[in-house]
Formats: C-alpha cells, sequence, structure tokens
C-alpha cells in the first residue's frame, strides 16, 4: 500500500508547487499556450487549410473538450495532469522494490529544465508526450513480457503523445525502437502497435499532406531554433542536463547558474552508476533500446550545434516538406529526460547501498534524500509557476463582445498587428500567439512569420505571405476576401489608415477595434471536413476502439467466473 | 561516534544543495532577472513586431 500511495503524494506535492499560482482565478497565457473561455470547434481548427498543422489535432482536441468543460478548467486540468502523470509514470518506470528509489525518480523526471522551459514556452501539448512517456515505456516492457492489456495501454500512451506532430513521432520511433525483438507473438505485437501508431498519427500527417503550402521551412529556422548554450559550459552540457531551449525568454534563471554545469556532470556520474542495474533487471536487451533511443534523441537535439549539422539540417527543412518540425532540436530530448530520471535514481541506489554497507542505514537514507533534493536544489525557480511566471490574468470583455459580432455574422477575419504573437499589456506584457483564432469561431488570418532576435523566419502560409504584401504597401484591406478587420490595442507594427479604407467600425472598446468590410460577399467555396475530418474520425475510432477493447478484456473474466463459480450459479 | 557518517553525509549534502540551491535562487529569483527574461528582445519600439523569443 505504501508503495502505491507515496508516489501519488510526491506527484501531487510536486504539482501543488510547481503549479501555485493556478490557484489564482484566471488564464495563463504564454507563449504558445492560450485557453479560450469557450473553445469552437471549427473546421479550421481541425484542418488549418494554408499553414504546417502545428497545433493538429491539439487544437480539434481542447475544442472538443471544451464542449464540456470551461476554458479555466480545461488548462488546469492538463496542466495539473502533465506534471502528476510525469512524476508518477517516472517513480511506476523504475525497476525497483525501494519507495525512495521511486520518489528520486518522481523527481529526477518531474522537476527538469525541460519540463519547465516547455512550460514556459507554452508548449503544453509536447509536455503531455512528456508526460505519456513513461507509460509508453512501461507498456512497451509489458507488450514484451506479454502481460495482458500491455499493447491497449501503450497505444493510449501513443494516442496522448499524438496530441502534437512531434509527440507523435516521438512516440511513434520509441515504439518502433522497443517493440520489435524475438518474444512470443512479437511479430503481431509490432504490426498491431505500430499500424495503430500510424493511424493515430494520421490528423496532422493527412493536413500536412493536403495543405496548400509547400511544407518546406525557411533555413534561417535552424540557427534561430538551435539549442542555446545557458551558461559558461555550452549548448551540449546544457542539452545533457536536459535544458538549452533556444529562447532565453523561456528559460529559468536558475539555468545560468555557474554550480549548473558541476551539478549536470554529477547528476550524468550517478546516472552511469545506475545503467548496470537498469540492464541486470529489465529483461532482455531492454535497456539497451532505452539507451539507444535516449542517446539518438540526445544526439538529435544537439545536431544544430555540431559541426556541419546546421548546414545539414537547413538543406533537410528547405528540401523535405514536414522536416521544419525538427528545427527546434532541444524538443527531441524526451526519451534522454526519461533515461537519465530512470538511471539516476537507480545509480542513486545504488551508492545509498554502499553507504548502508559501508557505513550504516542511516547513511544509505541520506544519500538517497540527497538525489530526491538534487534536480529541486538545482533549479528553484521551477516552484510556485517558474517563480510567478505562470501568472493567471483575466480575459478583457472586449474580446467576449468581438466573438460574439462575428459570431452573429460569420466570415473570414484578419488579425492585426499582423504578427504571430502580441504582447499585450492586459497579459502583464507577456508575449503570447495571438488568440483571436482561438478565441473567434471564425477564420482567422494571421501573419507566421517569427522574429527571433531581430531576425526574421519566414512563415509557409502562402495566404499571409500575400496579405502581408497587402499591408506593406498600404493598400486597403477592403479588397481582400476578408469579412473583419480586428485591430488589436497591443505593441507591434500599427495598419496604415489606407489600409483600413472602406471599413466600418463595428466595435471600439479600450482592447480592441472590430471592423466590417461592407463590400465582402460569401466566396462560393466550401468548407467541410474532406480527408483531414476522414483523419480525425479515423484516429478518434482507433482511440474508441482500443478504449473498448479495455473495457471488453476487463468484463471477459467477470463473465467467465459468473459461469465457474458454483457458489454464484442459479440460486446460489 | 556511531551516527558519524550519517552526520558527515548530511554535512556535506547541506553545504552542496545549499551551494546549489543559493546560487539557484540568487540567479532565479531576482525580480530583474525576471522581468528582463519575460521583456528580453521585446523592449524594442512598438512599431516592430513582437518577437517570439531571443537567444
Amino acid at each position: 500500500m505504501r508503495e502505491r500511495l507515496v508516489p501519488h503524494g510526491v506527484a501531487a506535492v510536486v504539482t501543488a508547487v510547481v503549479l501555485a499560482p493556478l490557484a489564482l482565478p484566471g488564464y495563463v497565457l504564454r507563449y504558445d499556450m492560450v485557453f479560450v473561455p469557450r473553445p469552437t470547434l471549427s473546421w479550421e481548427a481541425i484542418a488549418p487549410v494554408t499553414a504546417l498543422p502545428r497545433a493538429v489535432p491539439q487544437d480539434a482536441v481542447v475544442a472538443l473538450l471544451g464542449q464540456a468543460l470551461p476554458g479555466w478548467a480545461l488548462q488546469r486540468l492538463v496542466l495539473v495532469a502533465i506534471v502528476w502523470f510525469a512524476a508518477l509514470g517516472a517513480a511506476r518506470l523504475v525497476p525497483t522494490d525501494r519507495t525512495g528509489v521511486r520518489v528520486v525518480a518522481a523527481l529526477g523526471y518531474a522537476w527538469t529544465p525541460y519540463l519547465a522551459e516547455r512550460l514556459l514556452i507554452g508548449q503544453w501539448g509536447l509536455l503531455v508526450a512528456y508526460a505519456a512517456f513513461p507509460w509508453l515505456v512501461r507498456a512497451a516492457l509489458e507488450v514484451r513480457t506479454g502481460r495482458p492489456g500491455a499493447a491497449r495501454r501503450l497505444l493510449l500512451a501513443v494516442a496522448a503523445s499524438a496530441i502534437t506532430p512531434t509527440g507523435g513521432v516521438l512516440a511513434l520511433v520509441a515504439a518502433g525502437i522497443l517493440v520489435p525483438g524475438r518474444y512470443p507473438r512479437a511479430g503481431r505485437s509490432t504490426a498491431l502497435v505500430l499500424g495503430s501508431a500510424v493511424l493515430l498519427n494520421a490528423p496532422w500527417l493527412v493536413a500536412g499532406a493536403v495543405s496548400t503550402g509547400t511544407g518546406r521551412s525557411d533555413p534561417a529556422g535552424v540557427e534561430a531554433f538551435a539549442a542555446r548554450a545557458e551558461n559558461w559550459a555550452g549548448p551540449l552540457v546544457s542539452l545533457a542536463g536536459t535544458g538549452g531551449i533556444w529562447n532565453a525568454q523561456a528559460t529559468p534563471a536558475s539555468r545560468a547558474s555557474v554550480l549548473v554545469p558541476v551539478a549536470t556532470v554529477l547528476l550524468l556520474a550517478v546516472a552511469g552508476c545506475g545503467v548496470p542495474l537498469l540492464r541486470r533487471r529489465w529483461p532482455g536487451a531492454f535497456a539497451v533500446r532505452l539507451g539507444v533511443l535516449a542517446g539518438g534523441s540526445w544526439l538529435a537535439a544537439a545536431v544544430g550545434v555540431l559541426p556541419g549539422g546546421a548546414a545539414a539540417l537547413g538543406w533537410l527543412v528547405a528540401s523535405v516538406p514536414g522536416a521544419g518540425l525538427v528545427r527546434d532540436g532541444q524538443k527531441l530530448l524526451l526519451p534522454y529526460a526519461l533515461a537519465l530520471a530512470v538511471a539516476g535514481a537507480l545509480g542513486a541506489e545504488r551508492l545509498a547501498d554502499r553507504a548502508v554497507a559501508r557505513f550504516d542505514a542511516v547513511t544509505g537514507r541520506v544519500v538517497l534524500a540527497g538525489a530526491v533534493l538534487l534536480p529541486v536544489a538545482v533549479l528553484p525557480d521551477l516552484a510556485f509557476g517558474a517563480a510567478g511566471r505562470l501568472r493567471p490574468v483575466q480575459w478583457p470583455a472586449d474580446w467576449a463582445t468581438v466573438a460574439r459580432l462575428t459570431a452573429a455574422r460569420p466570415g473570414p477575419v484578419i488579425s492585426l498587428p499582423f504578427q504571430e504573437y502580441q504582447r499585450p499589456a492586459w497579459n502583464r506584457d507577456v508575449v503570447v500567439i495571438d488568440p483571436a483564432p482561438r478565441y473567434l469561431a471564425v477564420p482567422v488570418l494571421v501573419d507566421d512569420t517569427l522574429w527571433v532576435g531581430g531576425r526574421a523566419v519566414a512563415g509557409e502560409d502562402p495566404r499571409a505571405a500575400r496579405v502581408r504584401m497587402l499591408i506593406a504597401d498600404g493598400r486597403p484591406l477592403a479588397a481582400e476576401d476578408v469579412r473583419w478587420v480586428l485591430v488589436q490595442h497591443v505593441p507591434g507594427p500599427a495598419p496604415r489608415a489606407s489600409a483600413l479604407a472602406g471599413l466600418r467600425i463595428v466595435h471600439a472598446g479600450p482592447d480592441l477595434t472590430l471592423y466590417e468590410n461592407p463590400v465582402w460577399s460569401p466566396s462560393p467555396t466550401a468548407t467541410g471536413p474532406g480527408p483531414v475530418g476522414l483523419a480525425h474520425l479515423l484516429a478518434g475510432a482507433v482511440m474508441i476502439g482500443i478504449v473498448l477493447s479495455g473495457t471488453a478484456r476487463r468484463r471477459r473474466p467477470v463473465i467467465a467466473s459468473r459461469h465457474a463459480s458454483p457458489a454464484e450459479g442459479e440460486g446460489g | 561516534m556511531k551516527n558519524l557518517p550519517a552526520f558527515v553525509a548530511v554535512g556535506v549534502l547541506g553545504v552542496v544543495l545549499g551551494l546549489l540551491l543559493s546560487v539557484g535562487l540568487a540567479n532565479g529569483l531576482g525580480t530583474s532577472a525576471q522581468d528582463a527574461a519575460d521583456k528580453a528582445g521585446n523592449s524594442s519600439t512598438v512599431d516592430q513586431p513582437i518577437e517570439y523569443g531571443a537567444r
């Protein structure tokens, strides 16, 4: 009982400490994280027509869940689940019978620079994959040992991971490495898992394939999004400690500490001590397979900063459709972070055992306690919402008004200032991706050019490129196929008066002004699900099949026992 | 004397973790550091596009 309850308790404490500010009302709006009061389910959310499907099927899942839950509750549910399941998953994965070692693994995986940095950049979809990964690895291990229901659990973890393309690819690669092998019914299990995993990834794969954009990315993004040196030791050591995100604004300030590289080396040494235990306790070569996956993920994360790597990546993203997925290398560290946490926990166990053998039991416990506290000591500013940086704010009333007006007379919207990220004063000057596409129930066009350190990384959306030219030339937006122009009162290039010529003001509030194009008329282009909608349905059907197969499995033994047990027979 | 190794272990761990924690906190909890981190790269004039981030 204690062994089951303690990891839950640790997960609860870590979650409460990390997400403490979310006890306040409102929404945390930060970089790529936007939750709105009532998400709308639209074809644009399901299948972006011209842009790369970076938030497919994430936006559709949020919109679907948003029909049952308000946005503020959904955001808290997701963030709590991420930290909780990450801690619990790592605690359950580590092969040990000692509760203290499980606690080391829980802290080692849920209190990492990776989680802090991706939380600060708002990529919660990727963190869902992070939280699901220990469960995926555990299920893969159980598939190999023939435990009933393991394939279903593995596919549930893959389904959760596939909420974003990066998570889906990582889960697919992990399943491809961990599941094949020599064990009873290996071929059948591998085919079932990999086939279903591909189907679960179908929404973003199909959306990318049918997008009207080329799918190729600006090679300038490789340098802009390469791993970053967080301190004197350089980017490779930052990555070795699971940090090194490209964005200084999403990096906890403690990562600049001169002692962080020393702590990283210490952690690697402890993890190195744990590797022999891991190889001994996991059957076959499973530890080696996880090691290959972890090493490969570190290498993939580091390619952008290795000699010649940037040039090769630049060619890749500019030539291969969809390869832009890997230009932000640090996010690929996910398997490495898990392997480090598990091996680190076993290394702490081994060191604690040595301390017990040489000194006494108390010394051994002190060593384990030190291993538990090490991640917190190295990264103290993950506590309390990354030292207060995850603070909820309230949506200004203007947004609800504009949403109501545009929903009453649906038509395409252009959001100004024409830039992908906004920095509203009401959001405490924190940068956030333009909220309009998610708040409004109509198609919204925003610029997809990314600005990093004064340099532009070109987007992929040809429609955005056309409107950008229009605005730069000061030509009237009324000529574009657009019903609404939304002007947010935020920093950024202000629209010229000539661009707004011919438009009629419908709402003028303190935060937003909404213009209507009086000459707009609906174009005959049909909107509908198409192949992307079918891919969503297919993935949804696979998901329902996985869940139902589990329900059937649970029911079957009960029915069998009723027939088998004389005590429960007729009149029994 | 029997508990000496445990006392030494606690002392060493206390020094190591305390050092890491104090240096980390000094870096991480300064208000100016947080503000600088949140606004770095976006202190430009209002006519320039908002940056996704800064390296």
